[in-house]
């Protein structure tokens, strides 16, 4: 080795501020490249986060056991919510069908419930709901029907008044209870569904053997996932698995060889010039090492902070794991192309030396 | 008895591919301690090739390169030999157009492991000995083609190398950059220090201590001037 470290570093930072155009104009094509594959990441991580909001919020991670007829302990269900995993949990037992005695032409379904129910169905709904004799929680649908109002009071045919304590909306998770009025009751009896709502990652081990805590030995109840598993064709996993970016370093790298090849050519010369004064060709490696890795440097700094700042001026979030997904995509890109750009150059320092020193 | 420096090639033939002609026919050519040798001869009669065959940047197809006496080196070690030993003046520029004079002046100090700062200013002084000084922080590509010889002859200078090999230095230099040019080659060159120089102008070769004719590869004269 004749040259020093310290020499050839400085040799490699003076080629790049020497030839500013042409390391700019680098600058500009990698940090594009790195910035692009960054870029998509964090649109796949924010499109899977989306997706996964509206999975959750549809009711993705709910299950309802049931059985013939009402056999499902109350008691049991609203158990589960003190389980790890168990967002909320909670019975529904039908009481029939009912009418207003305002409006007695029209029929609606009535059910008892605990809070917790309602939690599932709604997840804005507050789990501190009391039921009490005196009083109703209606869905949107029955409310707009008959006109009620959270505060008012209704009498169904038959029975005394009672006050509207809350009107629910359940259009997400249970459309069909949008014209139903609900008694919300403690957590005793039989009921003839359980509601679960799961966490994401308690929600497949969790339907597989909920079912067991309502077996009592006569009849098993069974539980299934409120959506059909056809119902929402993407799945984020596979899509993730599968995203096209995954191979935005390689191309990253390929992108990087071929801009090297054509640099190369044209330093043929300074190539030549660098050999005839006595630098060796591991040297030589070493000086065009250095020189990629001060663009490389500044294009993965330009790409990941112009990403950053574009995902933020279209008010995408910044989530952790989208950035981290991000910074490992491009950073492996932009390593793949410190080590990719000088290849050509490196191969062309092969080539004879007195040659190269006509080629100008 | 201890042999002398020197640097010599013996019966040495060199063709660029199988289907093509012989570039030198037979040459041998020893080169003193401190001498300035002329190598003229036609286009094409195998002067560059000559060149780069003495300093080690092509390997003859026939024939050995002996340096003091020793047989020809291996690859690794003809690296070194050529930071240690030679230096290039080149036909035509050949340079690094975007860096300063005394950039271009320190390439070959910091090549054989000197110490940038050190570097720097040998390479000054180098320019000073061409009559650059006043030019050394100026980017090459806004110099003159003579001043930019000028900077490779320094750059050759800088190094106080044993050999300096000059391909057509003044060729296309007009006659009074070319005195300078070689006025600083030959006639301010370190002690000790040989210069082979490969030319057609015979005002460049007048400069000389010898002259060697190349015709079709061989050497037809060799001639020592009064």
């Amino acid at each position: 080795m004749n040259w020093q470290l310290s020499g050839l570093f400085r040799e490699a930072w003076s080629n790049v501020y020497a030839n500013a155009p042409r390391s700019l104009a680098l600058v500009a094509v990698f940090a594009a490249a790195i910035g692009s594959v960054a870029f998509l990441e964090l649109q796949q991580t924010n499109g899977a986060r989306s997706f996964e909001l509206q999975y959750r919020a549809a009711g993705g991670y709910v299950a309802i056991v049931s059985g013939q007829g009402p056999i499902i302990s109350m008691a049991t269900c609203a158990a589960l919510n003190g389980r790890a995993g168990v967002v909320a949990a909670g019975g529904i037992r039908v009481t029939g069908t009912k009418a207003s005695a305002t409006s007695p032409g029209t029929l609606f379904q009535s059910a008892s419930v605990t809070s917790a129910t309602l939690r599932v169905w709604d997840p804005g709904v507050s789990v501190d709901i009391v039921g009490s004799a005196n009083s109703f929680v209606a869905g949107v649908g029955l409310a707009k029907e008959l006109g009620l109002r959270r505060g008012g009071y209704l009498a169904p045919a038959g029975e005394p008044p009672a006050v509207v304590a809350a009107i629910v909306e359940l259009s997400a998770r249970n459309g069909t209870a949008q014209r139903w009025l609900f008694s919300v009751a403690p957590p005793v009896g039989k009921a003839d569904e359980c509601w679960i709502e799961f966490t994401k990652d308690s929600f497949e081990p969790g339907l597989a053997s909920v079912a067991a805590a309502f077996a009592d030995g006569s009849q098993d109840p069974i539980a299934r996932p409120y959506l059909r598993r056809d119902q929402f064709t993407r799945n984020p996993k596979t899509e993730f698995a599968e995203r096209p970016q995954r191979f935005g370093w390689l191309a990253v790298g390929c992108i990087a060889l071929a801009i090297g090849a054509l640099v190369a050519w044209f330093r043929k010369a300074e190539i030549a010039l660098y050999l005839a004064v006595g630098t060796s060709r591991v040297e030589l490696a070493m000086l065009f090492y250095l020189e990629a890795m001060l663009t490389m440097a500044a294009a993965w700094l330009v790409g990941m902070l112009w990403t950053f700042a574009l995902e933020r001026v279209f008010h995408h979030p910044l989530p952790r794991d989208g950035v981290l997904l991000a910074l490992r995509s491009a950073s492996s890109g932009t390593l793949l192309a410190i080590l990719a750009a000088p290849l050509a150059s490196y191969l062309l320092a092969r080539s004879n030396v007195a040659a190269m020193l006509k080629d100008r | 008895m201890p042999l002398s420096r020197c640097l010599e090639v013996r019966d040495v033939s060199h063709r660029y591919r199988h289907d093509q002609p012989l570039v030198l026919n037979g040459v041998s050519l020893r080169i003193e301690e401190g001498v300035a040798v002329a190598l003229m001869g036609p286009s094409g009669s195998g002067k560059t090739t000559l060149l780069s065959i003495l300093g080690m940047l092509t390997i003859p197809t026939a024939g050995t390169v002996l340096l003091d006496g020793q047989p020809p080196l291996r690859a690794r070690g003809r690296t070194r030999l050529r930071a240690e030993l030679f230096s290039w003046v080149f036909q035509g520029v050949n340079v690094l157009p975007r860096r300063s004079a005394v950039d271009n002046a320190a390439l070959g100090l910091l090549a054989r492991g000197m110490r940038y700062s050190q570097s720097m200013g040998t390479a000054l002084a180098a320019l000073e000995v061409v009559g650059l000084h006043g030019l050394a922080d100026r980017r090459i590509d806004t110099l003159s083609g003579g001043e930019v010889q000028r900077v490779c002859i320094a750059r050759a200078l800088a190094t106080r190398p044993r050999y300096i090999l000059a391909d057509e230095p003044t060729g296309q230099l007009d006659r009074a950059n070319t005195a300078v040019a070689i006025d600083a080659l030959v006639g301010r060159r370190p002690r000790g220090t040989a210069v082979v120089i490969a030319t057609h102008d015979p005002f460049v070769a007048g400069h000389c201590d010898v002259v060697v004719q190349l015709v079709d590869g061989t050497p037809t004269v060799d001639s020592r001037l009064p």
